[in-house]
């Protein structure tokens, strides 16, 4: 079933322009959405999580991996050519916040996770936003969990997940995660 | 050199607008000649990241030099060039003296070894997939300088993965054509190039 005969522009829940939600409004709430009660509307309007989330959050692939990261990061070679988990920002934005390239920083998400990863300075993402690549698991909020692998499993490269911070938010269809449409704060470590 | 057959050159080419940094032809190489984690007979390299109009991405190795520094530099004369213009060494013959690495315009040698007081095993570099001076296709040349893929009629590891065409490697006359067939035909008939921001939504 279409929720919009014509497809329509419906601002993401997290909204980097809140004065555009009251405009462009997201779905009403759908209950027993796959057995889950899921939040649209009343998620996007609670507050304007800009104010304390200003910065976009925008989660993808690295062109040198090619599955979700788990063969990937147990290829000596691959792991080599990415050995950690990182977060692209601009120069600019970094600067603001006092973080310097190669160092480490916290992503803060609006439901109160957090990452630390190293900074990468890159003009490839515009000061508004960052990018974090969804490759890496085995560390949680800065803690190395990689004892937990079974045995001879832990592959070469570990790192905080990006799935850790990013926002809450469904497909109305589909129940799929919303990754790519989120906010965040930054903050050095 | 001096009868008057044409000899082919061989020769990399690397085209800077397909190439999109995967280091699939980093892999393949590591991978097809069993290399140590670090040592990078072929590197990708990306300047100016994310400035328009100004990033370049190109795959470098070994360009196998038509007067070529190392061997001129080299003491004790371990290089020698193929009548195909591929430039190999003898690693038996090599003292890992690094003046190679100096020379070298693009930082091609790789010494895989390490020793007390800065000293550095023998070199390891691109072969463009044509073994060494051992005999060909034997288990010596296999273990010193990987894979003879060129005895084999094979493509070197590099270009045949990678997935953009960006990477060509052969006789440098149909390396040339192939870039001038895809220079004549950008912008009308089949799209040869990849598009990117400026062609989508101008500077």
């Amino acid at each position: 079933m279409q929720p919009d005969a014509i497809p329509k522009h419906r601002e993401p829940l997290h909204s980097p322009r809140h004065d555009l939600t009251k405009d462009y409004v997201s779905y009403p709430d759908k209950k027993n959405h796959y057995r889950v009660d899921t939040r649209y509307a009343s998620e996007q309007g609670k507050q304007d999580w800009s104010k304390d989330f200003p910065i976009n959050l925008i989660t993808g692939r690295l062109v040198n991996m090619n599955g979700a990261g788990i063969e990937n990061r147990a290829s000596k070679y691959l792991a080599a050519l990415s050995p950690e988990m990182f977060c692209d920002i601009n120069p600019d934005l970094a600067g603001q916040h006092g973080i310097r390239d190669g160092e480490m920083m916290w992503i803060h998400s609006p439901q109160g996770t957090k990452i630390k990863v190293k900074a990468k300075y890159s003009y490839s993402v515009t000061p508004d936003r960052v990018f974090i690549p969804i490759h890496f698991a085995g560390v949680m909020e800065g803690e190395d969990k990689s004892a937990n692998y079974p045995e001879g499993t832990k592959p070469y490269a570990i790192g905080e997940s990006a799935n850790t911070v990013t926002n809450y938010g469904y497909d109305i269809i589909t129940q799929i995660p919303e990754t790519k449409g989120g906010l965040c704060r930054v903050e050095r470590a | 050199m001096s009868s008057n057959v044409n000899f082919s050159r061989m020769k990399f080419y690397c085209d800077e607008n397909r190439c999109i940094h995967c280091d699939g032809c980093t892999v393949a190489c590591a991978e097809a000649h069993e290399l140590p984690v670090g040592i990078n007979r072929r590197k990708v390299v990306t300047i100016n990241e994310g400035k328009q109009g100004q990033e370049f991405t190109l795959s470098v190795a070994c360009m196998h030099c038509t007067d070529a520094p190392c061997e001129e530099v080299c003491p004790v004369d371990c290089f020698y060039i193929r009548e195909d213009g591929i430039v190999l060494h003898d690693k038996d013959k090599c003292i890992g003296c690094a003046y190679c690495l100096y020379a070298c315009p693009f930082g091609a040698p790789q010494f895989p070894k390490d020793g007390a007081f800065g000293t550095k095993g023998v070199m390891d570099k691109c072969t463009m997939c044509a073994g060494g001076p051992e005999e060909t296709n034997s288990a010596k040349e296999r273990e010193l300088y990987g894979q003879n893929r060129i005895a084999e009629g094979k493509v070197p590891a590099c270009a045949a993965m990678c997935s953009t065409k960006a990477l060509l490697v052969g006789d440098a006359e149909e390396v040339s054509n192939i870039f001038r067939q895809r220079v004549m035909s950008a912008g009308h008939g089949v799209q040869s190039a990849p598009y990117g921001w400026d062609k989508a939504y101008g500077k």
